[in-house]
């Protein structure tokens, strides 16, 4: 029996007005997010990923469509408490130490007291950073900074992770400690929704993926059945080839 | 309330630990001693030189603290995109709350030290005592308050960093202006009537309107300020900067970030 999904988009949109006229970034996005998986939302650059995820972290306002969390539907622009979220290109306030970075997401997340200088240092831990609570985050290396990132997405315990190209910069070493840190979330029970275009951390990650082209979700499903779909055993050319025929 | 608290204190270390608060202290320290060289050079005006050149100093401070500290670090926080780190925690509203928060602390130690340090220089050199000064601290915390709530509004607006700094300067210039333009149209009160004369005066109010907070002539003459006057200025500040960080949270809830 398949589990609950934690997370439903239903009838996503999402239209722009520019000067070129009415641009639509997301089409018609439905799918669900089943409790306790990684799902992973692939495609190139600007098919609309981010669109998607900043639609459903509230901040953005869909044209049309719904997205229920937990069975609840969510409003635009309230804080979303139960997901972690990691936004892509994330950068830490660097005017604060490691610690004191992670204490102050802690403290937002409800967490207080000891028990959050407590929480912190797991958090720290459990990404690999507790042997440098005191360094200015100023002085991080970039990988080092995503870790950091993704300590604070872990912050108040959520039940779901969103997480928008969260090794996107990294070398082959960061990724595989950011990848090495979802799997041991997996284990722990969260379910995990990421965005990517890196094919093999996909691979790698996910239970099920998502294909999003131009706005639009083309599959979503196994990665050996969206490989079998194309009849390869490569992901990136089963990936080529949906990307071509979208734009035939 | 408490995640107002969390972001504020938050913002007050980051802006401690900048560079920038540091060449701050550095400028009030020298605009004092500019005062002392100014003062030096007066004859036997030395104390008014003193708080003159000292409160004019305050201003300037306050002014790079609303701009610097209280909205360049909002579109940073954009920039580095933990703005959606923090709105998906806080309700946007306590997001500006806590960011205005922070930056009105930063404004009254800078207001506490520009005041401290023209108090001692009046009274060590001047040979006065004037309690007054402690006014123009709370004036200078109330103005520059105000200032950097009118600022925020043109972030929930969207307006670019730029752009905003440069309407938060017009709304400044503009807001030391309203009572001389004010007397201005009564002086060529012939020419329009009453309803004319009640528009003006209601530009002025609705416009945030700086002079009712520049009470710089009264202080550095030792005159006692008025009670009614203190109340009703200080409930306009209050009263203008609460309804415009309450549109700027309706606004931002509004919008996409």
């Amino acid at each position: 029996m398949a589990a609950e999904p934690i997370i439903e988009i239903d009838g996503l949109s999402k239209a722009y007005k520019s000067r070129e006229g009415r641009i639509e970034a997301l089409k018609d996005l439905t799918f669900q997010v089943r409790s306790g998986e990684i799902l992973g939302l692939l495609g190139p650059n600007g098919a609309g990923k981010t669109t998607a995820v900043k639609l459903i972290m509230g901040f953005l306002s869909p044209t049309q469509g719904r997205i229920f969390f937990q069975g609840q539907p969510l409003k635009v622009g309230e804080p979303r408490r139960r997901i972690g979220y990691l936004p892509e290109s994330f950068r830490p306030n660097p005017n604060l130490t490691v610690f004191e970075y992670v204490q102050f997401q802690c403290a937002l997340a409800g967490d207080d007291g000891d028990r959050r200088r407590g929480r912190a240092m797991e958090l720290l831990s459990f990404v690999g950073m507790d042997r440098f609570p005191k360094r200015k985050i100023s002085d991080l290396s970039k990988g080092m900074g995503q870790r950091v990132g993704l300590a604070q997405a872990f912050a108040g315990d959520p039940d779901l992770l969103i997480l928008d190209e969260p090794t996107s910069g990294l070398d082959p070493i960061g990724k595989g400690e950011i990848i090495g840190s979802l799997l041991e979330m997996r284990k722990k029970g969260k379910t995990i929704f990421f965005c990517s275009h890196i094919l093999s951390e996909v691979e790698r990650l996910c239970d099920r993926i998502g294909i999003l082209v131009d706005g639009r979700l083309r599959f979503i499903g196994a990665t050996s059945d969206f490989k079998q779909r194309w009849q390869t055993e490569d992901l990136e050319e089963a990936f080529r080839q949906e990307a071509l025929c979208e734009a035939s | 309330m408490r995640g107002i608290l969390t972001i504020s204190l938050v913002a007050w270390r980051e802006s401690i630990r900048s560079k920038l608060f540091a060449g701050l202290l550095l400028f009030i320290a020298v605009i004092l001693l500019f005062s002392l060289y100014i003062s030096s050079l007066s004859l036997g005006e030395v104390a008014r030189y003193i708080q003159d050149t000292g409160l004019v100093g305050m201003s300037v401070v306050c002014l790079a603290v609303s701009i610097l500290f209280g909205l360049f670090s909002l579109y940073q926080e954009k920039d580095r995109n933990e703005l959606y780190v923090l709105l998906n925690r806080v309700p946007r509203s306590s997001y500006l709350l806590g960011r205005f928060l922070g930056t009105a602390y930063i404004i009254v130690l800078f207001s506490f030290f520009a005041g401290a340090g023209v108090f001692f220089l009046t009274w060590l050199f001047g040979h006065k005592i004037v309690f007054g000064l402690l006014w123009a601290v709370y004036w200078s915390v109330l103005e520059f308050g105000l200032l950097t709530a009118v600022g925020i509004l043109f972030y929930a607006l969207g307006v670019g960093f730029t752009l905003n700094s440069l309407l938060v300067l017009c709304v400044y210039v503009l807001g030391h202006s309203m009572t001389e333009g004010m007397q201005s149209f009564i002086g060529l009160g012939r020419f329009g009537s009453k309803t004319h004369l009640f528009l003006v005066k209601a530009i002025t109010v609705i416009f945030p309107n700086f002079d009712l907070f520049d009470f710089r002539l009264a202080i550095l003459h030792d005159e006692a300020l008025p009670w009614g006057k203190i109340l009703l200025s200080s409930a306009y500040g209050l009263f203008y900067m609460a309804a415009v960080l309450a549109a700027a949270s309706a606004v931002m809830n509004r919008r996409d970030t």
